[in-house]
């Protein structure tokens, strides 16, 4: 039995007097997708912000692939194995999809003087994953052009060019109309079996349901339950999280919708 | 003797001061660095330069350097800061008024020439001198270090205490919602680039009567060290720039009694990349402001 | 064209590059005096004093200028933005004071005794260095210097150094400084501090917003233009300050990006496959 992925042990985020995470717990097993949901403002960015090191935690420790990682820095983190997206799309926009891609591969940004005069990228590396994304057809075309749904396919294709063990995937399906969803369900697929874990936070709960193995639901900052999918969307408070105060079955419906 | 060097530190930390003040208000206000400061201070010595040669009246030129100096904010804010929107445009909009400055400075070198101007009103105030608290005092080290203290508590009151520095700080909390609450936010601009600017013209006035010449240089080799101070003593805060300004005079004037001559120069800029380095928000700042400093 | 002019083109192209290469990494710098002048002081010493031939001396100076700019670039490149600005503006305030104070390389009465420059070395370091910025274009070191500028947080969390990257930037940018500090001096054949003050480093960066900052041909062209259009119309000449700041005055208003704004791909699919 391998070590889990991820284990993260009280995290604590404050910012002046608010606090934002609160004794966070929890782990990714290798070869899960752990999905986190809750409601806005219950901390799943600051969350992923906290694993990547775009913020430092308050309190609280990170390990990963069983080192510790509490204070590791954001580039040490990539470069041992963690990727991400981001909720708002921040894609190098006055690159190409190809470029987007070709910067993460791990040979360029380790060195990227040497990669000057010997002027090496790994271009098939590179062109499977824009097939993998489904983005060959755009790998020219400059980043800040993307239609919607290929901005963050693309995302997802740089953030797997870095060679991750774990991916944190943070609201991939925002904005996204239900067609796209049911594609980006099929990408996640995908991208899983080049990973060896995924911490997909997520607000649609069809892109949950189809992909996540366990839940972990946040509110308020505190993790308020986990386990299975159906075990912890018929939690009580995940629903009164999510719909108010209200206990009618016609409610918890609407979450399993 | 020490006492005169602190007196004369003060005076100097005074001048400073008034033009961080400016400097640091835009920068609370509408995030930006206004570069064209430094050549206004310059610009108000001329100003009184020609009222004194026409009248030779110390209160008319200070009045006159005042208004002409507000002017030239409104001016530079036309040019240059009218954009209030991205990040990227305060770039654009520091650049822009380093050009105006560069502008300013040019012109002045054509119509008056390169070399220092002697100042005709330099005995307005008499050639005695006086005594408080038994340190000798010159007559405009005690009007300068006068001036600054109220021209800083006038500021002070107009921001704390008026409608007008009401409507500023709202739009230096959020430009947007103080639109949307119906504040003028392109007019308040414009005074706070009048205000400021205004002050730094007298400030620059104040250092021709000192220095006895008008001289186009001290933009730069004056000027320029209260972006030191504004960054040591926090940008957009007030009492920053103030207290920043003083010590900074003070630092020099020590610096200057040990012997360390025209090093002095190097303690104002090396103590700010120290602040910058230590604590980047600088002594008074928030972390806001200081916020997009570490890289 | 005079051969001086050239030759103060071709210093005015370094001076530019040199700003241009820490920009293509994200950092705006006013910096570039300074290290021209370490670069210069550094060749001059090394010429006058130690009976160097001129070119190795340029190299030294240069490279003086790049060690250096690594050492006050770790600290200085802590801040961002504004604060770098402000930073290196007090490098290169600083230095003119620290030259001053120098009896060794003369003070404030100067050094002199250099000689030596002629137009075919500043064209040879025009050559030289614009093949080497050519070359990087076409790199996957270009990509990497420009997710840096773009994003430098995402950047660091795909696993790049961006610290280094920047560091070394920078320490290139005033490498290049250095080497066009030292031709000047060679051919000036005297300087004094206050020559390196800090209107060489507003310039510097002016001739890079002109010509447009997303690739090295506008940097070029923005020193070429500043440094050769004055010379022909007269009236440009007596006012060049005035007219340089109008120029940037309205294109900053009209055109803020400069006149040369594509970014050139570094690599296109397209053209791979077929």
């Amino acid at each position: 039995m391998s070590e889990p992925l991820l284990i993260a042990n009280g995290l604590s985020k404050s910012f002046g007097g608010l606090k934002a995470l609160s004794d966070v717990s929890l782990t990714v097993e290798r070869g899960e997708i752990l999905g986190i949901v809750g409601p806005n403002g219950a901390g799943k960015s600051v969350l992923i912000n906290l694993v990547t090191k775009f913020y430092a935690p308050t309190s609280g420790t990170l390990q990963f692939a069983g080192e510790d990682a509490t204070s590791l820095s954001r580039l040490q983190m990539a470069r041992t194995g963690v990727a991400r997206t981001f909720q708002n799309i921040r894609l190098f926009k006055r690159m190409t999809v190809l470029e987007n891609v070709l910067v993460a591969d791990p040979e360029t940004a380790v060195s990227p003087f040497r990669s000057a005069v010997f002027r090496k990228s790994r271009l098939d590396r590179a062109i499977a994953l824009l097939d993998l994304m489904r983005l060959t057809k755009l790998a020219d075309q400059v980043a800040g052009s993307l239609p919607y749904g290929a901005a963050r396919r693309l995302e997802i294709a740089r953030a797997l060019a870095t060679g991750p063990k774990l991916l944190l995937l943070d609201e991939p399906a925002a904005g996204m109309n239900e067609e796209e969803t049911a594609a980006l369900v099929e990408d996640i697929g995908k991208a899983r079996q080049r990973v060896d874990g995924i911490l997909l936070v997520e607000h649609d709960m069809s892109l949950i349901r189809a992909l996540s193995t366990r839940l972990v639901a946040l509110i308020a900052g505190m993790k308020v339950a986990e386990g299975s999918v159906e075990s912890v969307l018929s939690d009580p408070q995940v629903i009164e999280a999510y719909l108010g105060p209200d206990d009618d079955a016609p409610a918890a419906e609407r979450i399993a919708a | 003797m020490i006492a005169g060097q602190i007196v004369n530190g003060l005076m100097v930390g005074g001048l400073y001061a008034l033009v961080a003040v400016g400097l640091t208000l835009i920068v609370g206000v509408l995030h930006r660095i206004n570069f064209a400061h430094t050549e206004v201070f310059m610009v108000g010595g001329f100003v009184g330069l020609v009222i004194a040669q026409a009248v030779p009246s110390l209160p008319l030129a200070m009045v006159g350097a005042f208004f002409v100096g507000g002017i030239l904010g409104i001016v530079v804010e036309r040019i240059s800061f009218r954009n209030l929107n991205s990040e990227e445009a305060s770039i654009t909009a520091a650049l822009s008024s380093l050009a105006v400055g560069l502008l300013m400075l040019d012109l002045v070198h054509h119509i008056w020439g390169t070399e220092p101007i002697s100042f005709p009103l330099v005995n307005a105030l008499g050639s005695g001198s006086f005594q408080l608290f038994g340190v000798r005092f010159v007559p405009v080290q005690g009007l300068v270090l006068a001036l600054t203290l109220v021209l800083v508590l006038v500021l002070y009151f107009v921001i704390e205490k008026t409608h007008t520095g009401r409507n500023i700080r709202a739009v230096s909390d959020n430009a947007t919602a103080a639109a949307l609450l119906g504040i003028p936010v392109k007019f308040v601009g414009q005074q706070v680039f009048f205000i400021t600017s205004a002050l730094a013209a007298v400030a620059g006035l104040m250092f021709a009567l000192r220095v006895g010449t008008v001289n186009s240089d001290i933009g730069i080799t004056f000027a320029l060290k209260a972006l030191a101070v504004i960054a040591i003593g926090g940008m957009g805060n007030l009492w920053g720039a103030v207290v920043g300004g003083l010590l900074v005079g003070l630092m020099e004037a020590m610096a200057v009694h040990f012997g360390f001559g025209r090093l002095a120069e190097l303690v104002v800029w090396g103590f700010m990349i120290i602040v910058l380095l230590v604590r980047p928000q600088g002594l008074f700042g928030s972390v806001f402001h200081g916020a997009g400093a570490r890289a | 064209m005079s051969s001086d002019l050239l030759l103060l083109t071709t210093i005015n192209i370094l001076m530019a590059w040199s700003v241009y290469i820490a920009l293509s990494a994200g950092a705006l710098t006013f910096g570039a005096s300074a290290f021209m002048a370490i670069g210069c002081y550094v060749a001059g010493i090394l010429t006058v004093k130690a009976g160097l031939p001129m070119l190795p001396a340029c190299f030294l100076g240069a490279a003086a200028s790049g060690i250096l700019g690594f050492a006050f670039g770790f600290p200085a490149l802590r801040v961002r933005g504004i604060y770098l600005i402000l930073t290196t503006l007090g490098i290169t305030m600083s230095m003119v004071v620290i030259l001053e104070n120098i009896d060794f390389v003369g003070g404030t009465v100067g050094l002199g005794g250099m000689s030596g420059a002629t137009v075919w070395h500043g064209v040879g370091a025009v050559l030289v260095v614009g093949a080497a910025l050519w070359w990087v274009s076409k790199s996957p070191l270009q990509r990497v210097l420009d997710a840096v500028r773009e994003d430098d947080e995402v950047a660091a969390s795909l696993g790049l150094n961006v610290v280094f990257v920047k560091l070394t930037a920078f320490a290139v940018g005033s490498a290049v400084a250095g080497f066009a500090g030292g031709l000047y001096g060679h051919y000036i054949t005297f300087v004094r501090p206050d020559a390196f003050n800090v209107l060489i480093s507003i310039y510097a960066v002016m001739f890079v917003i002109l010509g447009g900052t997303n690739n090295f041909w506008g940097a070029a062209l923005g020193a070429s233009i500043m440094t050769i259009l004055p010379e022909q119309v007269q009236v440009m000449r007596e006012w060049r300050p005035t007219v340089f700041a109008l120029t940037i005055i309205v294109l900053l208003l009209v055109r803020p990006q400069g006149l040369i704004t594509k970014r050139f791909l570094t690599i296109r699919l397209a053209r791979k496959t077929s």
